[in-house]
């Protein structure tokens, strides 16, 4: 006797029925001439819908008649022979009905009908037309294409070495541009206790740690103003006032070098960031510190939570992120 | 008198000069508004954090600030808080800057106070 099931649902139970007597045979005879048909239990596409027909030999001595496993799986997308495997299932599939009668548990919720042959034998058909794709990458195992499929593994292969080696050209560049910054403690005091200092001094100020009561902008320390908030245009300004991008080193008679984030709502304003440190229970805790406008220096951004990274935190419209910069002494703020 | 957007952290923020007759309306409007227990008035940091009310280039010092339903006046040493029913104020000053600020500023402005 062979029990047969469908592995299709998910919540009720899956079509199931017992096969007896000459026709089991056949089939049996039929899995034993085309063993690449079978796989093992829990083998194959384990996903949502058809997922294979599962068989199980319900008695010791069948098995060993035809040299087949206990329990095994036809057509579950990672046999060798797909395509043995869904005529077989199709075959069982077009004959269920003949066995609805034979009692089986599963059956309650799930009764052999027409409807149910209908909905299997469609789902079958969809899942075999993947057979040709999946045969050639067994037909590759076997050899038969291996040529084909080699090449083109080759190619694969080759571009992500190339792309392993640009990594490791630039994680060495990194490494090389190891460049000295200094990181002040976090001073919220210094810009928000003088309601005048605090309207005065904006996200440049801070950034640059400069407090020049101008409510500073970017190229104007240097004489080239920018009217245009894109991070090409406003990176280049405050690079007009001496700031460099991240990894172009300062010497240590530049000290103080804070390192900025800039960030830009594009079309209408810019915004900085300057990392920091806080004293926390004896631990120093590093994040970013910014002046939204006039308003008071925090450590928040919109969302309330401290600033651990300024490219993942809450910016509002300031969308897009522009990168990293040092800061230096002589740099021209105003 | 002058009124201040205070939408940017980097460039300036937008500002316009109210007319004799718009402070006359703004003042009479404030005499009737309802006032309310004086609490911490949060804006958000960057983007809309309302508008600001002052004698030019007196801000920090005299000021009304018009954020969300709530009009904080500032002179000297006081505070107290107002209450702006529907945000009658506010979008009556965001009114006012229309003759002022370029159609997109005033789009940009409007998005924001949403």
């Amino acid at each position: 006797m062979l029990k047969v099931t469908v592995d299709v649902f998910s919540g009720r139970p899956n079509p199931s029925w017992i096969i007896d007597g000459p026709e089991g045979k056949e089939i049996l005879k039929d899995l034993a001439m085309n063993r690449k048909a079978i796989d093992e239990e829990d083998s194959g596409f384990q996903g949502l819908g058809f997922r294979g027909i599962h068989l199980e030999l319900l008695s010791d001595e069948t098995g060993k008649e035809y040299g087949l496993p206990r329990s095994f799986l036809i057509a579950n997308g990672a046999t060798a022979n797909e395509s043995k495997g869904f005529e077989i299932g199709e075959h069982l599939v077009g004959k269920m009905l003949s066995y609805s009668k034979s009692y089986i548990t599963e059956r309650e919720l799930t009764p052999l009908d027409e409807g149910l042959q209908k909905h299997l034998q469609g789902i079958m058909k969809r899942a075999s037309a993947q057979i040709p794709k999946r045969e050639k990458v067994y037909e590759t195992v076997n050899g038969k294409i291996v040529q084909e499929e080699l090449s083109k593994y080759a190619v694969k292969v080759e571009k992500e070495l190339e792309e392993l080696k640009s990594l490791i050209s630039k994680l060495r560049k990194v490494k090389r541009a190891c460049c000295m910054i200094e990181v002040c403690r976090v001073n919220l005091s210094f810009w928000n206790s003088d309601s005048y200092v605090c309207y005065w001094n904006n996200c440049y100020n801070y950034g640059t740690n400069r407090k020049t009561n101008t409510f500073a902008q970017p190229g104007r320390g240097s004489g080239h103003p920018n009217n245009v908030m894109q991070c090409a245009n406003v990176a280049q300004a405050a690079k007009y006032d001496g700031a460099h991008d991240r990894y172009d080193c300062f010497p240590d008679s530049e000290k103080p070098r804070p390192l900025m984030a800039l960030v830009v709502d594009p079309g209408w304003d810019y915004h900085w960031y300057r990392y920091q440190y806080i004293q926390f229970f004896g631990l120093k805790l590093y994040l970013w510190g910014h002046k939204p406008g006039h308003t008071k220096a925090k450590i928040t951004d919109n969302s309330g939570n401290i600033i651990w990274n300024p490219e993942t935190c809450n910016r509002g419209g300031y969308t897009d992120f522009c990168g990293y910069f040092y800061g230096c002494k002589s740099m021209k703020v105003a | 008198m002058r009124v201040e957007a205070d939408v940017f952290s980097g460039v300036p923020n937008p500002c316009w000069d109210l007319t004799e007759s718009e402070i006359h309306r703004l003042v009479e409007m404030l005499q009737n508004l309802p006032k309310k227990k004086t609490q911490l008035l949060e804006t958000i940091g960057l983007g809309y954090r309302g508008f600001y009310v002052s004698e030019a280039m007196d801000r920090p010092f005299n000021k009304l600030h018009v954020y969300r339903g709530t009009i904080e006046v500032t002179y000297a040493d006081t505070v107290i808080q107002l209450a702006d029913k529907d945000r009658k104020i506010e979008y009556w000053l965001l009114g006012t800057s229309k003759q002022h600020l370029s159609g997109d500023l005033f789009n940009k402005i409007c998005s924001l106070m949403e």
